[in-house]
């Protein structure tokens, strides 16, 4: 009986084990509850606004991502597109053009690093991990040069206010950056699950050669998808220029690996057909409670990227073992 | 009046050096299961193409329900009613059977969003209709078994209300029960007014479940024939374009002294205490249904999987094997089944592919020797009449035929004292299956040892001296040379005469 007992329990748990999210979400709660005994000041609106805040961007950039790897195209490009766009944006406001139209200068130059990205992986059929590292390095390089290698600062302080005085999306009451994450992330979530364009993501990924066959514009979705990323990528740095008041040379560096590693965490497959918005919202939360943890207990921070490293190594070898159990 | 669906009438297809299809013709009528045979490389998937829109023909005339039609696209041929199953399957893995089954068209609301309530609700109906009561239609399509992934391909085709549906070898990684199923859901539909292009290598399907059958050869129309009226040899004669008598070489070599034993070699759940011994010169045969531990038996004597207990002998010396190296070192040769993925480097040439196989052998101070490889893969070329201009062709362009000989060649190139052979013949035409038996028999009959798995009765009963059944991990029966009889093997495989076992 005791057997038959513990082989249930194991059932049960290795079925948990199997759903990525699940698996995430006690990790966070875990450490959620472990910081409110050990710490007084975690469970304090402060903080939590801190931890949004640490997300936010990553979020905004991970969102219509994850939807890009799920159909098996990555991108690489992001933090240096973050950067680039950004410094588009300050230049042009230093040029004292008005704010409306710097900020539309640095969306569209994303929309154009996407767009370029769609036109190397589509047209040129580069494999897109090497397509975007070339943007990646390409538009680092633009990015460093178009500012001389030196801080965008001065800012007209109404630029500064949209995020650090909340002015942006400030009828819905919440600070801007958490807003801006929450909606982005509702509106992917929804796409995903319910607009057939986006849904064949799960298709395209799963199976490119009979995605085409059955009818779908893998071509048009790839497009479609690389300028929505780049997008995003350049309201992310819009939003961060904003909140810092200046825009430092070092502004995306190593977006895109911390975003692409919360991404994998979060069940996202490189090989495609898999993955959630929902799982990328956990993998970006577990990552900014641990930097969270850190700060508040005084350790070296730079144990973040040893855990986050081990813990996206652990949870791929999870999924390789149910794979290979269930086979 | 005959009352023709589709007609194809002097279609040509040339590609670069090859003439696909010439002139070209083929009927289908009305409510029929029409059966399109030929060998590899005679223009069957060419002609499937362009009847499914995936290719245009350079002329000719295709006529659906009467009407002239030019088939743009696979979405436009499925538009006007003719729905293609290809060979290789396309389904989604990691998304759920429902998802599969309607991909893009699922319904939606009056918002456009994907209504899943309704989709799973329409997906249950359909796989009632067709009496799969117990799949779920909810479930990922990849925890499928490959036979019920093919069905839901076949669903998913029907979903389309094709009148027209072309099933492309649907049967060739299917058990023999799923082929069963296969057959009940293609009269179904037959029933219902859908006619359906079958195309197949296993002429027994087609005697079972069709009433006509074409026969191609080299791209040109050769004949078409009511099946009730033809005689297997006859479409084989058509087929090939001369008369086959198939010499599969049972009991012509001489057997000598005992190679291998096995005692009470058990696997996990697959493999249990199965025992059995393999003579110089000999194929022994293994018999039995998908999962009855056929292919973890080779696997296990290839070192593989590691037995958890049990004996083996090799030459009466008691061996362990913790890796195919260790038993490619001891003289064993293991040919997969799925050459395409396990086997063959499909994307390097026929010369690298025997490099690969014999590297060991053909490095010289650390310097690998292309030109002893060149050589090597020369003499194969011609000893087992593989049919390319080039060795330094990639395997991938073979025909399927061509690919297992080259898959042969490498293994038998190094001399293996007992070579181990999984599905020898699958996917492969009637001429080159001859050649293949030959090239066995051959083999063993310069003293070597076979152990040869086969789901193809003709030839397991045909090519081996001695069979040896299994059913579920277990072996139920042994039976020599002469006892053999097809009824015999079906019972000792489906474990129904597991009380009155067969001796020696």
């Amino acid at each position: 009986m005791t057997t038959q007992k513990t082989g249930g329990v194991r059932h049960v748990i290795s079925r948990i084990f199997e759903i990525r999210e699940i698996v995430i979400l006690l990790l966070v709660l875990l450490l959620g509850v472990f910081m409110s005994i050990r710490s007084p000041q975690f469970l304090t609106a402060r903080n939590f606004q801190v931890v949004g805040n640490y997300m936010a961007t990553d979020m905004i950039i991970g969102a219509f991502l994850t939807i890009s790897l799920i159909a098996g195209n990555t991108d690489f490009s992001v933090g240096s597109n973050m950067g680039c766009s950004a410094f588009v944006c300050g230049l042009l406001l230093n040029g004292g053009f008005s704010i409306p139209l710097a900020i539309l200068g640095g969306l569209v130059t994303g929309v154009v690093i996407g767009l370029i990205n769609a036109f190397c992986v589509v047209r040129l059929k580069v494999l897109p991990m090497i397509a975007t590292m070339g943007t990646w390095m390409a538009f680092k390089g633009v990015g460093l040069m178009i500012i001389n290698s030196s801080t965008l600062s001065n800012f007209p302080r109404d630029f500064k206010a949209l995020v650090q005085e909340n002015q942006f999306l400030g009828f819905l009451g919440l600070p801007s950056l958490l807003a801006s994450m929450l909606i982005i992330t509702a509106v992917t979530a929804f796409l995903l699950k319910y607009v057939s364009f986006f849904h064949q993501a799960y298709f395209i990924g799963s199976n490119p050669e009979s995605a085409k066959l059955s009818g779908i514009n893998v071509k048009r979705f790839t497009f479609v998808l690389y300028m929505l990323i780049g997008l995003c990528a350049a309201f992310a740095g819009v939003l961060a220029i904003s909140r810092y008041g200046s825009a430092p040379a070092s502004l995306g560096q190593g977006v895109e690996f911390r975003v692409i590693s919360a991404l994998l965490i979060g069940g996202v497959s490189l090989n495609g057909g898999e993955g959630s918005i929902l799982g990328t919202f956990l993998g970006i939360l577990l990552m900014a409670l641990i930097a969270n943890a850190l700060t508040l207990f005084g350790i070296d921070t730079n144990l973040q990227n040893v855990l986050i490293g081990s813990i996206m190594v652990v949870s791929v070898a999870i999924d390789e073992a149910n794979r290979r159990r269930q086979n | 009046m005959e009352d023709v669906i589709l007609n194809v009438r002097g279609v040509n297809k040339e590609f670069p050096g090859v003439k696909a299809l010439d002139d070209m013709h083929f009927t289908l009528r009305r409510g029929e299961i029409h059966a399109l045979l030929g060998e590899n490389g005679a223009g069957k998937s060419t002609l499937m193409n362009v009847l499914s829109g995936a290719y245009t023909p350079d002329s000719g005339e295709i006529t659906l329900d009467g009407e002239a039609v030019r088939f743009r696209n696979p979405m436009d041929a499925e538009k006007k009613g003719v729905s293609i199953v290809h060979q290789e399957l396309a389904a989604f893995g990691s998304s759920t059977v429902g998802e599969n089954i309607f991909t893009t068209r699922a319904p939606r609301n009056a918002l456009g969003m994907i209504d899943y309530a309704k989709m799973y609700k329409q997906a249950r109906a359909l796989l009632d209709e067709y009496g799969f009561t117990d799949v779920n239609e909810r479930r990922l399509m990849r925890r499928l078994s490959v036979g019920r992934q093919q069905i839901v391909e076949i669903l998913r085709a029907v979903s389309k209300d094709a009148k027209v549906l072309i099933l492309d070898e649907p049967t060739s990684a299917l058990t023999e029960k799923e082929t069963d199923i296969l057959m009940q859901i293609m009269r179904d539909l037959n029933q219902r007014g859908v006619s359906i292009v079958y195309i197949s290598h296993r002429l027994e399907e087609v005697f079972r479940i069709c009433d006509t059958a074409t026969i191609m050869r080299d791209g040109r129309y050769i004949v078409t024939r009511p099946v009730a009226e033809s005689s297997r040899d006859e479409l084989v004669r058509y087929m090939v374009g001369r008369d086959v008598v198939h010499q599969y070489g049972a009991g012509t070599s001489q057997v000598g002294s005992e190679l291998l034993r096995l005692e009470n070699v058990s696997y996990k759940k697959t493999l249990r205490g199965v025992s059995l011994t393999l003579h110089k010169g000999e194929v022994l045969g293994l018999a039995g249904l998908e999962g009855a531990g056929r292919t973890e038996l080779l696997e296990v004597l290839f070192g593989v999987l590691r037995p958890e207990s049990g004996r083996v002998l090799l030459d009466g010396k008691e061996v362990h094997f913790h890796s195919p190296s260790d038993a490619k070192a001891a003289g064993l040769a293991f040919i997969t089944k799925d050459r395409k993925n396990r086997g063959l480097f499909l994307r390097k040439s026929i010369s690298d592919n025997y490099l690969a196989a014999n590297l060991d052998r053909l490095t010289r101070r650390g310097f690998t020797q292309f030109k002893m490889a060149r050589k090597g893969a020369e003499e194969y070329k011609e000893r087992f009449n593989i049919r390319t201009p080039d060795v330094k062709k990639r395997v991938m362009k073979l025909s399927g035929g061509n690919q297992q000989k080259v898959l042969l060649s490498m293994w038998v190139s190094r001399q293996p004292r007992i070579l181990l052979i999984d599905e020898p013949t699958r996917g492969i035409d009637v001429g080159t299956k001859e050649s293949i038996h030959q090239l066995i028999r051959q083999y063993a009959k310069s003293g070597m040892g076979v152990i040869m798995v086969s789901s193809d009765m003709p030839e397991l009963i045909g090519a081996s001296d001695r069979i040896v059944a299994l059913y579920e991990g277990e072996v139920t029966g042994e039976l020599a040379l002469g006892a053999v009889t097809e009824e015999k093997i079906m019972a000792l495989t489906s474990g129904i005469t597991l009380s009155e076992r067969v001796s020696e």
